[in-house]
């Protein structure tokens, strides 16, 4: 029975968040089961949005320290890169 | 102006810009039980991959390549298009730099099919190749990275494909026509051999088993790891003896820098980067070919506009 533990939650029906959960999950057959599928994507999302904004935080610091800016007018085309002669061997073989 | 789609046609695989499978694939009347990458085409049943066919010099001869190119189109509408389903195609392809000139033409025109309707991966599509453009491949390869080559001197090009390898110089980013040679001893003659050998030994090896084992990948041979030594000594002196014939035909590889494209290179990259007969060296990712066709398709179009 070790591998089996019992958690008591106690739920204060005077707020209004705790009356809604506690509906929620007194109206659920498999209490255990929708807990656990509730707490483990509650959990794997928070983090996901942890690691996001941590990865952009860092993404900005390093953009500052580069002193780097975002030219909005740049065209970068790689067409314009290779030139006539190029396509003039292609025809002439 | 249609979706532009690069698809690489090499013998041993077809490469497109998201993907990458072998160049064959089994074909039925009825629905077969796998319908994993199953290509539904004028009413047969294509399973797409698995064993490659054997090499074919002309790829036009029949419809083989042709229907090989679907799955591509698919996928590439799916991923790089957004998922559409429909519409007009403007193939971007490449054949061997020796065969360009005799087949590019030829090549160009078994692509051309306007309402060519087929289903992969349970999704129906419709499209119509309106138009296909043919580059050599090899040069095509580093066509995306042409600022980087258009002031070297002197750059040999080494594209080791699955039946060919092609050879030549870009000098100051132009192909020197004169320079190219084509060699019939592409990876397959070496994956070939391996398989001889080992079937010599009376054990049968795929060669998937053989590339994971020249790739480093840690696969095992029960009771039998000896096999690796065999596999790598055979590599090693392939390689050693293409760098050999490479220098016989004067391309100088101790001081210019030399580009290996093609799958075959990824391959053996670690022999090439390895071996001392060779100075600077740069292997270029499987998907170069493709890369630069649909850039040189995307320039073409533009320019004719």
């Amino acid at each position: 029975m070790d591998e089996i533990k019992r958690l008591n939650l106690s739920f204060n029906l005077q707020r209004k968040n705790d009356r809604i959960a506690y509906n929620i999950i007194r109206s659920k057959r498999q209490k255990t089961a929708y807990i656990i599928k509730a707490v483990l994507a509650y959990e794997g999302v928070t983090q996901e949005e942890r690691e996001l904004i941590r990865i952009k935080r860092a993404f900005r610091e390093v953009i500052k320290e580069m002193k780097l800016t975002a030219d909005k007018h740049c065209d970068f085309a790689e067409e314009s890169q290779i030139p006539d002669e190029v396509f003039q061997i292609f025809d002439s073989i | 102006m249609g979706y532009i789609i690069g698809i690489d046609h090499g013998n041993k695989a077809i490469k497109s810009i998201v993907n990458q499978y072998n160049s064959g694939f089994t074909v039925s009347n009825t629905m077969p039980i796998t319908k994993e990458r199953l290509l539904v085409f004028e009413g047969k049943y294509y399973s797409i991959s698995g064993e490659r066919f054997p090499v074919m010099v002309d790829k036009t001869v029949n419809d083989n390549f042709f229907i090989l190119s679907l799955p591509a189109i698919a996928e590439v509408l799916e991923k790089k298009y957004q998922g559409v389903k429909k519409g007009e195609i403007i193939l971007a392809c490449g054949l061997p730099i020796m065969y360009y000139g005799k087949q590019k033409d030829k090549f160009r025109e078994y692509f051309i099919r306007d309402d060519v309707s087929f289903t992969f991966g349970g999704k129906q599509y419709g499209v119509s190749i309106k138009d296909a453009y043919v580059y050599p491949q090899g040069y095509a390869a580093i066509m995306p990275h042409f600022t980087h080559y258009k002031d070297v001197s002197r750059l040999n090009v080494v594209d080791i494909g699955g039946y060919t390898i092609d050879v030549f110089t870009v000098e100051k980013g132009l192909l020197n026509i004169k320079s190219c040679i084509s060699l019939t001893t592409g990876i397959v003659t070496l994956l070939n051999s391996i398989k001889q050998e080992i079937l010599s030994l009376g054990i049968e090896i795929h060669e998937e088993q053989i590339e994971d084992t020249i790739l480093g990948e840690n696969i095992s041979f029960f009771q039998n790891e000896n096999i690796k030594a065999l596999i790598e000594d055979k590599t090693q002196i392939y390689v050693e003896e293409l760098l050999d014939r490479l220098k016989e035909y004067g391309f100088e590889m101790k001081i210019n820098p030399t580009i290996f494209v093609g799958g075959g290179s990824l391959l053996l990259q670690k022999h090439i980067e390895n071996s001392p007969k060779i100075g600077y060296v740069e292997v270029l990712d499987s998907f170069a070919n493709v890369k630069g066709f649909e850039l040189l398709a995307k320039q073409a179009i533009s320019r004719d506009r």
